[in-house]
C-alpha cells in the first residue's frame, strides 16, 4: 500500500502561519486558517486525441477566519505575502469588520485543543504511474465501446485523481491530512437519424489505479446500453411502482433528507425539517446516515474544513428524523452540536453545511422478490441530476434509463429522459422493501442550489417505493 | 514577476512552444439572511495555467503533443522547475494530430467598459444590495437570504508566438431565495443572477418578480392535463434553450461527431412554421456578464454570423478545431445574438400556453437535445384565464421541434446572449402534478 505523502508547500509554509496565529489571537476572539493543496492529474481518450493535463480540481491557498464581538469575517489569499503576514491579514480582516457594522453576532467560535494527522493509503500509486500506460488502459476500453456498433458516434474513456493536502491551525489546534481520490468515466453519444442519445458509466473511490481494473468489464455493457437508449420511449405519465438502484437510492437520499438536513437552511428557515425533528418521515424500515467517516469513499476526510472532526450522523431512524448535518456556525445558531460537515469547494470559497457520504442502510429483502412484487412500473436505472426543496420537500430527479416491470419481470423496454417527482415524506413513506445490497457512489459533485461544488458518495441498497414519472 | 519566472522554467525544460494564462482576482462576498449581513468575505486570488506544446515528425504526418498544468501563485523556482519537466516530457509523448498555435494580432480587441470601473468595491457592492432589496415585503413576500458576489478579474495571455493580451472585466453574481406565506403554509422560490454593470433598475426588477412569482405559487393549484398546450419560457430558461443552437456550433463538437450541426446543416425544417433562426456569435456584449475580447490561446475574438436563414454557414472553432476541419478560425467566441422573431411578446403571450417561471431544476441537454424540469411555479393561459400551477413536470426536445419555435420580436441582454425576451414551444409533455 502506498501512503498519501504530506504536502511539502504547507509544511513549508506552517511556522509562518503559526507565528501568524500567534500574533493575531491577541486581536481576534477567534482566529483560524486553513491551508489547502490539492494537486491532480487528468487522463484522456478519444478516438482523435489523447490527453493527460492537471485536474481543474487543483487549488492552492489560505483562509483565515476571524471572530470579534460575535461578528465573522473571512480573508482567502492564493498565496502567503512576504513580510509581517499577520499585519497584512489584519489590514484586510479588521477592513470587512469596519464595513461589517450592524453584521449577525455569533457566540464563541470553538476551538478545543486538539492535534491530529489522517494519511490516507492507496493500493497503486497514479501519481507515479507511467502516463502512456494509463492512455494506453483506457483506450482498450474506449474502443470496446466504440467498436460495438457503427450507432456510436463518439466515445471517451477519462480518469482523474486528486490529492487533497489540508492543514488547519488555531491557536489550540494543529490538524493535517493528505487523501487519494479517483474517478474515471466512459461517456458515449449514439445517433439514429435526427436522435442523438448520450450515456455515461462512472467510478470512484479513494482508490489509485486499481479503478482501471473495474472499467474494462464494463465497457461492452454500457455500450449496448447505450444503443437502448436510442429505442427509448416516452413513459406514459402518472404515477408507478418504481425500484431505484443503489445509485437512485443514493440520489434519493441526497437529495429528500441530505440537503434538507443541512442545518445552515435550518437556520435561515429554509428547510422544513427542522419542524420534523423527532417526527415520523419515512417508512419504519428506512435508517439514513451521513458522515465523512461513515464510510470509505470520496466524501471521507479526518476534519472538516472549519477544523471539526469528521464523524457519523444517524439521520433518520426506523423512519423518525432524528439529527441535521452542521457546519460550525449553523450549529452556533442553533445551539447544536457541530458534526464536521462544514465544507468549501475550494480555499477561497465559503463554508456551508455539506454532506458527505450519505446512505439508505441495507435491509433484508432480496432484488428478485422486490422485483417479483412489481405489477406495473419502472426500474430506476440511470441518473443525469437532481435537485432539493429542503422548504417544500418537492424532489425532482432526471434520470436518462428506465427499464419497464410488468408482472415481476423486465420487459425490454426503456424510457428516456425521465423526470421523477415527489413530495419527499411520501416516497420515503412508501419505501416498502429494502434489498440488503450496499453500493456507494462518489463520481459526481453536489452543489448547493447551483454553485459551491463538493465531492460527496451517495448510494446504498436497492428500495421499492412509488414515485410520479414523466 | 511569477509570468518571467515561468517563462524561464519552461525554458529551462526544453519547451519550445508553451501558453501562460493568468487570472487575478479580487472579489468581495456579502452573505445576508434576511436584511442582517451573516458574514462577509474578501478574496483575493491568482492562478496560473500553463499548456506546454511539442512537435513530432511521425510518418505519414507531424503530430503534436499538449500538456496543461497548473502552477500555485507562490510556487518556488525548483517547482515551477519540476512541474514544467513533466509537463514537457508529457507533452512530448502524445502524438495528436498536429494543429498551429496562435498568433497575435495587430487588430485592436473588442472593449467594453462597466459602470464599477468608476465606483468603489464596497460603494458598487452596496448599490446593488439596495436594489436587490428595493421591493421586499412587496404583497408580504420578503426577501429569505441573499448571496452577492462582484469581484475584478484581470486576465493576461502570453504564449511563444509573441501573443501579450490582458484585459480586465467585472463579474457579479448572486442567488437570493424569496418567500410568500406564514407558517407551514410557506412557500419559497430560489432564484440566480449575474451582473457586469450596476444597473440596479434590472436587478431589482429580477426581485420584483421573484416576489411575484412567490406570491403566486403560494394560491398555484395543481398542475393539470395540459395536453395540446404550447411552452412559453422568458429570460435565463429562454436563454438556456437558445444556447443549443451556439453549443451545436462548436468546433470540437462537430469535429469529434457528438455535434448535431455541421456546415450548411438546415437547424429548422422545410415547411415549418415557426421563426428562422439567425445567430451571431460575439465576444462582448453591454450587460453580458461572461464575454471576453480574447479566446482561452490569445485568439482576437470578433463577431461572426453563424446561422442565417436557419442554414449553418459558420462553426464557432478555436485555432486548433479550425485546422482540423479546414476551416477558417473564429476563436472560441462565448456569447450570441439571436435575432427577433416575427411576433411580439404580447402576441405570444395571446395565444393559449403554459407558461413555466420556475423548475427545480431545468436541463436543457444540448447533445441530446432534451430539456424539462419539474415545475415549481407555471402559469396556464387558456380560456382568458391566467392560473399558476404547481408540480408535475416538462420535458420535450429540441430537435422535436425543428422549425417550430416562435421567437419574440422584442430583444433583452442575458447571461450569455442579446435574445428575444420569450419564445414558445409548440411540441412539449406536461405531466400532471396528480
Amino acid at each position: 500500500m502506498h501512503e498519501c505523502e504530506a504536502s511539502e508547500r504547507l509544511n513549508q509554509c506552517k511556522p509562518r502561519l503559526r507565528s501568524a496565529i500567534a500574533a493575531l489571537e491577541k486581536s481576534y476572539g477567534y482566529i483560524s486558517v486553513l491551508g489547502t493543496d490539492s494537486k491532480g492529474i487528468s487522463f484522456g481518450v478519444t478516438a482523435r486525441e489523447r490527453r493527460v493535463d492537471d485536474s481543474q480540481w487543483s487549488e492552492r491557498g489560505f483562509v483565515f477566519r476571524a471572530q470579534k464581538d460575535g461578528r465573522i469575517v473571512e480573508y482567502a489569499l492564493s498565496e502567503l505575502p512576504e513580510g509581517n503576514l499577520a499585519s497584512h491579514v489584519a489590514a484586510r480582516l479588521n477592513g470587512l469588520f469596519d464595513s461589517a457594522g450592524g453584521a449577525r453576532s455569533y457566540p464563541s467560535l470553538p476551538d478545543e485543543a486538539a492535534r491530529a494527522s489522517w494519511f490516507a493509503k492507496v493500493a497503486v500509486d497514479p501519481f507515479s504511474a507511467d502516463p502512456e500506460t494509463i492512455l494506453d488502459r483506457l483506450d482498450a476500453v474506449r474502443k470496446t465501446v466504440a467498436e460495438t456498433s457503427p450507432e456510436i458516434v463518439f466515445a471517451r474513456a477519462a480518469l482523474e485523481y486528486m490529492r487533497v493536502s489540508k492543514v488547519f491551525i488555531s491557536p489550540r489546534r494543529d490538524l493535517e491530512q493528505s487523501f487519494i481520490w479517483g474517478q474515471a468515466y466512459v461517456v458515449a453519444v449514439a445517433r439514429r437519424g435526427e436522435l442523438t442519445k448520450e450515456n455515461y458509466e462512472a467510478f470512484s473511490g479513494l482508490k489509485g489505479l486499481e479503478m482501471l481494473e473495474e472499467m474494462a468489464p464494463c465497457a461492452q455493457p454500457f455500450a449496448k446500453e447505450t444503443i437502448e437508449l436510442l429505442g427509448a420511449e416516452k413513459i406514459a405519465p402518472g404515477e408507478y411502482e418504481v425500484i431505484a438502484t443503489p445509485d437512485i437510492t443514493g440520489l434519493i437520499a441526497h437529495e429528500a433528507f441530505g440537503h434538507g438536513v443541512e442545518t445552515d437552511m435550518f437556520v435561515k428557515g429554509r428547510a422544513l425539517a427542522k419542524d420534523y425533528l423527532g417526527k415520523r418521515v419515512a417508512s419504519e424500515i428506512v435508517d439514513m446516515y451521513d458522515g465523512a467517516q461513515g464510510a470509505e469513499q470520496c466524501g471521507s476526510y479526518l476534519f472538516d474544513d472549519e477544523g471539526s472532526f469528521a464523524t457519523r450522523t444517524l439521520i433518520i431512524k426506523d423512519g423518525v428524523l432524528v439529527a441535521g448535518i452542521s457546519d460550525i456556525q449553523s450549529a452556533l445558531a442553533l445551539g447544536t452540536e457541530p458534526t464536521g460537515n462544514g465544507r468549501r469547494q475550494a480555499f477561497d470559497h465559503k463554508a456551508y453545511a455539506r454532506m458527505t457520504n450519505t446512505y439508505i442502510q441495507s435491509g433484508k429483502d432480496r432484488l428478485e422478490d422486490m422485483m417479483a412484487s412489481v405489477k406495473h412500473g419502472y426500474l430506476l436505472a440511470k441518473m443525469n441530476s437532481g435537485m432539493e426543496d429542503p422548504k417544500n420537500w418537492g424532489i425532482q430527479l432526471v434520470l436518462s434509463l428506465a427499464r419497464e416491470i410488468r408482472d415481476g419481470k423486465l420487459t425490454g423496454k426503456v424510457a428516456g429522459p425521465v423526470v421523477c417527482a415527489g413530495y419527499v415524506p411520501q416516497v420515503l413513506s412508501d419505501i416498502s422493501m429494502i434489498s440488503g445490497d450496499f453500493e456507494l457512489h462518489g463520481s459526481g459533485y453536489c452543489g448547493k442550489g447551483h454553485k459551491e461544488y463538493v465531492k460527496v458518495s451517495a448510494g446504498g441498497p436497492y428500495i421499492k417505493t412509488r414515485m410520479r414519472l414523466g | 514577476m511569477m509570468i518571467e519566472r515561468i517563462v524561464s522554467g519552461l525554458k529551462a525544460a526544453g519547451a519550445e512552444d508553451w501558453k501562460i494564462v493568468e487570472k487575478r482576482n479580487d472579489g468581495l462576498e456579502w452573505y445576508f439572511i434576511g436584511k442582517t449581513l451573516d458574514t462577509a468575505r474578501s478574496v483575493t486570488t491568482a492562478s496560473y495555467d500553463v499548456s506546454v506544446y511539442s512537435e513530432g515528425s511521425v510518418v505519414p504526418a507531424k503530430t503534436r503533443g499538449e500538456c496543461a498544468v497548473k502552477i500555485q501563485s507562490g510556487a518556488g523556482d525548483a517547482e515551477i522547475a519540476s512541474i514544467l519537466r513533466r509537463a514537457a516530457a508529457t507533452a512530448a509523448a502524445m502524438d495528436n494530430p498536429w494543429y498551429p498555435l496562435t498568433e497575435p494580432s495587430s487588430e485592436a480587441p473588442a472593449r467594453i467598459s462597466s459602470g464599477f470601473d468608476s465606483l468603489p468595491r464596497g460603494e458598487g457592492m452596496e448599490r446593488v444590495r439596495a436594489a436587490l432589496y428595493a421591493h421586499d415585503g412587496l404583497d408580504g413576500a420578503t426577501i429569505n437570504s441573499l448571496e452577492l458576489f462582484l469581484r475584478k478579474v484581470s486576465t493576461r495571455i502570453v504564449n511563444s508566438r509573441g501573443v501579450d493580451v490582458d484585459w480586465s472585466l467585472w463579474r457579479g453574481n448572486g442567488e437570493f431565495i424569496v418567500n410568500a406565506g406564514r407558517g407551514s403554509g410557506e412557500i419559497e422560490l430560489y432564484s440566480e443572477f449575474e451582473f457586469s454593470e450596476p444597473d440596479t433598475e434590472r436587478l431589482s426588477e429580477t426581485v420584483r418578480r421573484q416576489l411575484v412569482a412567490a406570491r403566486d405559487r403560494l394560491v398555484a393549484v395543481a398542475t393539470p392535463d395540459c395536453a395540446g398546450l404550447p411552452l412559453l419560457l422568458s429570460g435565463e430558461l429562454a436563454e438556456q434553450v437558445y444556447g443549443y443552437y451556439l453549443d451545436n456550433l462548436d468546433g470540437h463538437a462537430v469535429y469529434e461527431k457528438f455535434s448535431n450541426f455541421n456546415l450548411g446543416d438546415q437547424v429548422g425544417k422545410e415547411g415549418g412554421t415557426g421563426d428562422r433562426v439567425e445567430l451571431s456569435a460575439v465576444p462582448l456584449a453591454k450587460g453580458c456578464p461572461n464575454g471576453a475580447p480574447y479566446d482561452g490561446s490569445g485568439f482576437l475574438l470578433k463577431g461572426m454570423k453563424c446561422i442565417e436563414a436557419g442554414r449553418v454557414v459558420r462553426l464557432v472553432t478555436s485555432v486548433k478545431y479550425a485546422h482540423y476541419l479546414n476551416l477558417p478560425a473564429t476563436g472560441i467566441l462565448p456569447l450570441f445574438v439571436l435575432a427577433p422573431g416575427s411576433l411580439a411578446e404580447k402576441e405570444l403571450r395571446s395565444m393559449p400556453h403554459i407558461e413555466a417561471v420556475t423548475f427545480s431544476d431545468f436541463f436543457v441537454d444540448t447533445t441530446t437535445g432534451d430539456f424539462g424540469g419539474e415545475i415549481r411555479l407555471a402559469y396556464i393561459h387558456r380560456d382568458g384565464k391566467r392560473i399558476p400551477v404547481t408540480g408535475g413536470s416538462i420535458t420535450g426536445s429540441v430537435t422535436t421541434n425543428r422549425g417550430e419555435l416562435l421567437l419574440s420580436r422584442e430583444v433583452e441582454a442575458k447571461s450569455r446572449s442579446l435574445s428575444p425576451v420569450a419564445c414558445l414551444i409548440p411540441i412539449v409533455t406536461v405531466s400532471p402534478a396528480t
